[in-house]
């Protein structure tokens, strides 16, 4: 050390070291932000699409199984025991993973924010005073309830339809935490957009979930009772269903629709924003779903054995749209903001917006839910001719 | 599966793999809309807290704000919390406890969204000493200095010769531009005959030659004050009086507001700009008047409209139809190196002043007098409403030289 202090070469070096050093340092600490935060960027959206669609099975299926499986299993003749063991085993995997969706979306919100909370005490404090905490807490409960009911229904401890009631009307609760926490509720804009982002999230997750339902008693009834009856179950449950899947996508693209008009400043942000892009994606998609749901009426009325996998084409699709929305939320809508200073210095902040697209968006959302009614009401009438038959 | 399908299956497949390998992830959320201090903001005191303005609501708790001395080290302030004046929560504030000392600072912060995203970002700002500092203006056309007795060439529209009678003007709000354009004000020092502490007056007649009947001996080419130490680049100010001090008792009021000349009556308030040419065109258009103030203050407003209301001794109820108060602001002005200079040349481009409508000559500001038409709008203003056009950018009069070296 002395002889550093005395040589001036050394000095230099030693300089060199400890400015590389602190140069490395840096550039440690940058690099370590930058891929913290694109495995921030990452995980978010992946525990949201866990969530999404794991939220979407609670759903669907035991809407599904109420509505359409069991009746048509019935009406057949066949046994329901072994496929609603199934269903329910479905379910329970569901609200497992809409649980572990859930504490991963808290970690990927929580980890950006860089709190060094200390002991117990500020950990309850954080949890009490955010909204992130508090819906970490209600959608843990929630999903501990069905879990607790799933398993009782599997011990007969609870009737098969009590267990298929809760697990909706927990996921609807869990929906409207979400809702709760959106972009729409940040946004300042009343609780319009708040109800529209629920029902959005709600009713694609009941025809998104409805279908595995279906799909999954399909596969189970190939194993069991072969390919023909199959076949025929198969039409019968996606006549059931199909009311609901109608009214499901129905509501979920008119809803969708208002929150663009909502979200969206103007048209030219559907191309130019990534949030547009992604809403243009999940149109695409809806469009693609509308073809084969097309395609699988038919199918269903001409007796056609194309069900099984015009149904699965459809849950697949369903799915990525679900993924679509799981980017959507996790993509900050382009927004562009008009600031007022006031007279007393305090700062008013409003989303500006281009009022002749927000009409004409909100119209199109209009005849979306009326052609969509229209829908529902002839795949009803069907259903309700086709059972009396 | 039928062609059909494998085909609508692969098409959605391709646009989900187009959009997710585009995806760019979250780019801002609940965005800083503005800052106290402001970003680059160069200040002469303490603050007493830090606030910031978001563009959504945010959580009741999970925000941090750090702040850095020059050094990088973490100066102790308040939590970060939302302000409770502000029930729409878009602001959240810090205290800072104890007077800073001057430096520069660095603001990091992170913010908690209503949907639950996070944002972070950094902005400086400076704490600096108050200096005193002088600026120079001058009155020229084009290159040469203007002032009394001195023909003045190639004036308007007509390159009419002309000299002239007074040239005066107010001018108030001064702020300089920090880097960034962050605007610091400039704090008048009341000198009891030239400046009040929020307006100076500039004089450039001498009471010489053919000023002699309205000027006064005593010239005025500066305005002194104080602003934080700090490198500027530009100059702002308004060209004239403020509203609420446009429309007072010139009998009653201080130096430099107790100036008759430069006052029109109790409802009108003060002429901003008074200049005063005389041409060598033969009469009645040898003369020719700049006079620049509000107007439409109320029923009467001074302009040959006579008085039949009796309001011409009360100050105006509301404010001004047409303020007429000019915001100018001019860049690559070093306030050590750089002067303003007043370009009566510039402020009459496109201007006919070897003729004008009779009663009064020249432009007293009226939005129906002729010869406002052209002249107005060489302020950055606008003839129908008084206002300031895209920022009064257009305006001739005004520009920045070097100062001599004499």
């Amino acid at each position: 050390m002395r002889w550093a202090a005395t040589s001036p070469r050394h000095q230099g070096a030693c300089g060199g070291r400890q400015r590389r050093s602190a140069l490395t340092n840096r550039l440690h600490a940058q690099t370590r932000f930058a891929m913290r935060d694109s495995g921030m960027s990452v995980l978010e959206p992946l525990a949201r699409a866990i969530l999404y669609l794991s939220l979407a099975l609670a759903v669907g299926v035991p809407i599904a199984t109420l509505s359409a499986v069991l009746p048509a299993l019935r009406r057949l003749g066949l046994d329901a025991a072994g496929v609603s063991a199934a269903l329910v085993r479905w379910t329970w995997r569901a609200a497992a993973s809409a649980l572990i969706g859930g504490l991963a979306l808290f970690i990927a919100q929580f980890i950006p924010l860089e709190l060094a909370l200390e002991g117990f005490a500020e950990w309850l404090e954080f949890l009490r005073l955010t909204l992130l905490g508090q819906m970490l807490i209600v959608r843990v409960a929630l999903g501990a309830l069905a879990l607790l009911t799933l398993w009782l229904a599997s011990k007969g401890r609870v009737s098969l339809r009590t267990a298929m009631i809760a697990c909706p009307l927990i996921g609807a609760a869990i929906h409207a935490t979400l809702a709760g926490t959106s972009h729409s509720a940040a946004m300042d804009a009343g609780l319009m957009p708040v109800l529209a982002d629920f029902a959005h999230l709600f009713a694609g997750a009941l025809w998104c979930g409805g279908l595995v339902g279906v799909l999954v008693t399909c596969t189970h009834l190939r194993r069991t009772v072969g390919e023909m009856t199959m076949h025929a179950a198969a039409r019968e449950m996606t006549r059931r269903f199909s009311p609901l899947a109608s009214l499901g996508i129905m509501l979920a693209s008119g809803t969708g629709l208002v929150l663009s008009s909502i979200h969206l400043p103007e048209a030219g942000s559907l191309s130019t924003s990534s949030y547009g892009q992604l809403i243009l994606l999940k149109v695409g998609l809806v469009v693609a779903v509308l073809l084969i749901g097309a395609r699988l009426r038919r199918a269903i009325y001409h007796r056609s054995d194309a069900i099984d996998r015009l149904l699965l084409a459809e849950a697949v699709i369903a799915c990525g749209i679900f993924v679509g929305a799981a980017l959507l939320t996790s993509t900050a809508p382009p927004h562009e903001m008009i600031v007022h200073q006031m007279d007393d210095g305090t700062v008013h902040v409003m989303a500006k917006v281009d009022s002749d697209f927000q009409r004409l968006v909100f119209t199109l959302a209009l005849a979306v839910f009326a052609a969509g009614a229209f829908t529902v009401a002839l795949e009803w009438a069907r259903s309700l001719k086709g059972s009396l038959r | 599966m039928n062609n059909w399908l494998r085909m609508t299956c692969v098409a959605a497949l391709a646009a989900a793999t187009l959009t997710v390998t585009t995806y760019r992830s979250a780019s801002a959320h609940a965005m800083l809309v503005s800052s106290e201090p402001a970003a680059n903001a160069v200040l002469a005191t303490s603050p007493k807290q830090i606030k910031l303005v978001f563009s959504e609501a945010l959580q009741a708790a999970g925000h941090t704000i750090t702040l850095l001395d020059e050094k990088g080290n973490k100066v102790e302030i308040g939590k970060a919390m939302l302000d409770p004046a502000d029930s729409s929560k878009k602001t959240l504030i810090a205290e800072v406890p104890r007077a800073l000392p001057m430096g520069k600072y660095t603001v990091e912060w992170r913010n908690l969204s209503t949907d639950g995203h996070s944002e972070r970002g950094r902005f400086s700002f400076t704490l600096s000493e108050m200096v005193e500092m002088t600026l120079k203006f001058a009155f020229k056309a084009g290159k040469d200095v203007v002032a009394c007795g001195k023909e003045i060439k190639n004036l308007g529209a007509r390159r009419t010769t002309a000299q002239i009678m007074d040239a005066r003007f107010y001018i108030s709000n001064i702020r300089l531009l920090g880097a960034g354009g962050v605007e610091v004000p400039f704090a008048l020092q009341p000198d009891g005959k030239w400046q009040t502490d929020r307006v100076a007056l500039l004089d450039f007649e001498d009471a010489s030659g053919m000023c002699r009947e309205t000027g006064t001996p005593d010239t005025r080419d500066i305005v002194v004050g104080k602003a934080p130490a700090g490198k500027y680049t530009g100059i702002a100010f308004d060209l004239g009086i403020p509203f609420e001090l446009n429309h007072a008792d010139v009998a009653v009021e201080k130096a430099p507001l107790n100036i008759q000349a430069l006052w029109w009556n109790w409802q009108t308030g003060y002429k901003f700009v008074r200049i005063d040419l005389a041409t060598n065109v033969a009469p009645p258009n040898d003369k020719w008047f700049i006079h620049l103030g509000s107007t439409g203050c109320g029923k009467m407003d001074g302009h040959g409209g006579g008085d039949p209301h009796g309001m011409a001794n009360k100050p105006p109820e509301k404010p001004c139809a047409n303020p007429n108060l000019a915001t100018i602001r001019l860049t690559r002005f070093d306030p050590q190196r750089d002067q303003i200079v007043a370009d009566l040349a510039g402020l009459l481009t496109n201007v006919n002043i070897a003729q004008s409508t009779p009663k009064p000559a020249g432009c007293m500001s009226g939005v129906d007098d002729p010869d406002c038409r052209r002249l107005i709008p060489n302020f950055g203003l606008s003839l129908a409403n008084g206002q300031c056009v895209n920022g009064c950018r257009g305006q001739r009069f005004f520009r920045v030289e070097a100062v001599p070296k004499s």
